[in-house]
């Protein structure tokens, strides 16, 4: 089951997004829940309230906290980078802090029908790779985590620290075992000791990447061309 | 040989060595000076006290003792690692005692006679081509243009040099004239370089002129069509009066068909049908637009998506050679076919600016005699602009991939987005 909200303060807009989601579901064959908001606060009060979406539609152009405001606070206050985020306006060119909220897409009205399905589609795909779990064994314990809450993996000699959002978990192994469990459409092994996930990257450099959390990350060398092609591979790809 | 004499010769050889090496540590030390006039007046205390040690001293090792360790004392005016500093001396001595050694080989085989002139203006000679060749390689590396005569000059007008050195000191009776002579040769090897720096720098300037000229007429082009758009929205909002008298008739006597396509003609009328992209980035509006117009105008079937903000730190001139190439050769490709089609691609996401092009093509069939021959992917679209392309790319450590299939070509760059100011080496 999905949650896919729609925020906009002109009604006609969330009765057309809420329609097309709908009729979508139906098709899908897929159960959606779409709940509609008239205004940010009202959103992110819900957010703040422990809510989860898989996918806010949220207007840019919003009367008291724009749209782009909302996001950073999902992002920064909420520290909430699963969501995903799709903007709507009836206008271009916005600066830098949109980009900073790294929203999945940015569409422009009128809406297209076509594009919201996209969407969706994307947001799915997206969905079922990171809800997939990591499994380790510390001692005589079995571990799994879902994908969608690891950081990063760091080598130290014989163990692997696994940094999660909350916590940080030590275990037996090595980088090259871990990577092969995960998807490499989102792990990326950057350095020797480094296997960082493309969900919390904010910032690529072919030299180091850094995290939201403004972690900064060398990478080694060997490495650099290689994480270049895959950001042109994920990119060609459609992300 | 005259003391005097072989003091001139000493001293202009000193020189010259001391000049190279003010070249090797401006190319070697990327963030440079803390001062410019206390550099040179380094340098200058730096020939002084070389050039009395060794005419006073008269002791090569004590020679070579103060060389390296003064030499190592300038390193100190540049912004650089301890190790570094070590690296830059050692590396600098050993291309020196190297060229020595290539002059001393030669001059053995030669069977030269004149020792002074092997031993400290030869050497000198050649050390310079050797360092501006490393200079023009750093060059070439940050994506630089390094032309064929560049290279020629550099390295043949010290080696001639070297060449006419050998002659001056054949049997001449005067030798105080001979000594002058080679002083003279080594100051105009100076001039010579110093004019080629500004005659580089030049080239390059026109070069990027000739893009800020081409950027600047996407510019005024992109300022003609929003004015156009803006007085038809005017001539609109004037009308809108008597549109919403047209509507409410239509909306009373329930026509609803009329209606409909009223409203439709009036919705392709608010959009702006001429300015094909309006992200809000002027810099790629203004380039898509001009050229996406002559794709246009072709009878191109053009998508686009564009998603970047207002904002890049790429640089507009880069932006420009980079688009400006690659659609030129795109729509070059498009003339030649029956179904042209054109897609572009400019998005930004966490730092990383990805710009994808691709277009129709029709694959030219070469004939050879009688042979057909079909075209390699170098022949089709790969034109000249595609280097410009990818030595911009370079500038921002960026790739660009060429792709294609039977029928479409696809040019992809990507970059990683700084503003120059910070990492390109500051040329002076």
């Amino acid at each position: 089951m999905y949650r896919i909200a729609v925020c906009d303060d002109e009604s006609t807009i969330c009765a057309q997004i809420e329609s097309i989601v709908l009729r979508y579901s139906e098709k899908a064959d897929i159960a959606i829940d779409v709940p509609v908001y008239y205004s940010g606060e009202e959103l992110y009060k819900e957010l703040q309230r422990g809510t989860v979406f898989d996918l806010i539609f949220l207007d840019i152009e919003l009367r008291v906290l724009n749209g782009i405001e909302v996001g950073k606070r999902i992002r920064e206050e909420l520290g909430n980078e699963i969501v995903q985020i799709v903007y709507i306006s009836s206008k271009q060119g916005y600066a830098m802090d949109l980009f900073d909220v790294r929203p999945l897409h940015f569409l422009l009205k009128p809406i297209d029908e076509e594009r919201i399905i996209g969407v969706i589609e994307k947001m799915r795909g997206l969905h079922e790779r990171r809800s997939q779990f990591f499994k380790f064994q510390i001692g005589k314990e079995y571990y799994k985590i879902p994908l969608q809450k690891i950081l990063y993996f760091e080598s130290c000699g014989k163990k692997i620290h696994l940094i999660s959002e909350d916590e940080i978990f030590e275990f037996y192994g090595k980088l090259i075992d871990v990577l092969k469990e995960l998807d490499k459409q989102d792990f990326l092994w950057i350095h020797q000791s480094y296997i960082v996930h493309n969900l919390y990257i904010a910032k690529y450099r072919y030299e180091s990447v850094t995290l939201i959390n403004g972690k900064e990350f060398p990478i080694s060398q060997p490495f650099r061309k290689e994480v270049r092609e895959w950001l042109m591979g994920r990119r060609r790809e459609g992300k | 040989m005259e003391k005097s004499t072989a003091a001139l010769l000493y001293l202009s050889g000193n020189l010259f060595r001391i000049y190279v090496i003010y070249r090797f540590f401006k190319l070697f030390f990327e963030k440079a000076y803390r001062r410019n006039t206390l550099i040179l007046a380094a340098y200058a205390a730096y020939f002084i006290l070389n050039s009395l040690a060794f005419l006073l001293l008269e002791s090569p090792y004590i020679n070579l003792f103060t060389n390296l360790f003064c030499t190592f004392l300038l390193t100190y005016f540049y912004d650089a690692r301890l190790r570094m500093r070590l690296l830059a001396v050692l590396m600098i001595y050993a291309i020196n005692l190297t060229c020595e050694e290539i002059i001393y080989r030669i001059s053995l085989a030669v069977n030269s006679a004149e020792t002074l002139t092997v031993s400290i203006i030869a050497p000198n000679l050649l050390l310079l081509p050797l360092v501006l060749s490393f200079g023009k390689l750093i060059d070439l590396k940050f994506g630089q243009r390094v032309s064929f005569v560049e290279w020629i000059c550099m390295i043949f007008v010290p080696i001639l040099s070297i060449f006419i050195l050998s002659f001056a000191f054949n049997g001449n009776a005067d030798d105080t004239m001979a000594a002058i002579a080679t002083a003279g040769l080594l100051v105009m090897n100076i001039l010579v370089f110093h004019l080629f720096d500004h005659i580089s720098s030049g080239y390059q300037k026109e070069y990027e002129l000739a893009f800020q000229r081409q950027q600047n007429e996407a510019y005024e082009n992109q300022l003609r069509l929003q004015k156009k758009a803006d007085r038809q929205m005017e001539v609109f909002r004037h009308d809108i009066k008597n549109h919403l008298i047209a509507l409410q008739s239509l909306a009373e006597f329930k026509d609803n068909d009329g209606l409909v396509s009223y409203i439709n003609e009036m919705t392709t009328f608010v959009q702006k049908p001429e300015l094909l992209i309006y992200s809000g980035n002027t810099v790629i509006d203004s380039i898509l637009n001009i050229k996406l117009q002559q794709a246009k105008e072709m009878g191109a079937e053009i998508s686009t998506e564009v998603n970047l903000p207002e904002q890049v730190p790429v640089s507009p001139l880069d932006l420009n050679i980079i688009l400006a190439n690659l659609l030129d050769n795109a729509i070059q490709a498009l003339q030649s076919c029956s179904i042209k089609q054109l897609f572009v691609s400019v998005t930004y996401d966490k730092n990383v600016l990805y710009i994808e092009i691709e277009n129709t093509y029709k694959e030219k069939l070469l004939t050879k005699g009688s042979k057909l021959l079909t075209t390699k992917k170098e022949k089709a679209g790969h034109g000249v602009g595609l280097s410009s392309v990818e030595q911009a790319a370079a500038r921002y450590e960026g790739h660009v991939e060429v792709e294609h299939t039977e029928t479409m070509f696809t040019v992809s760059v990507l970059l990683y987005c700084f503003s120059q100011q910070e990492n390109y080496i500051i040329k002076q």
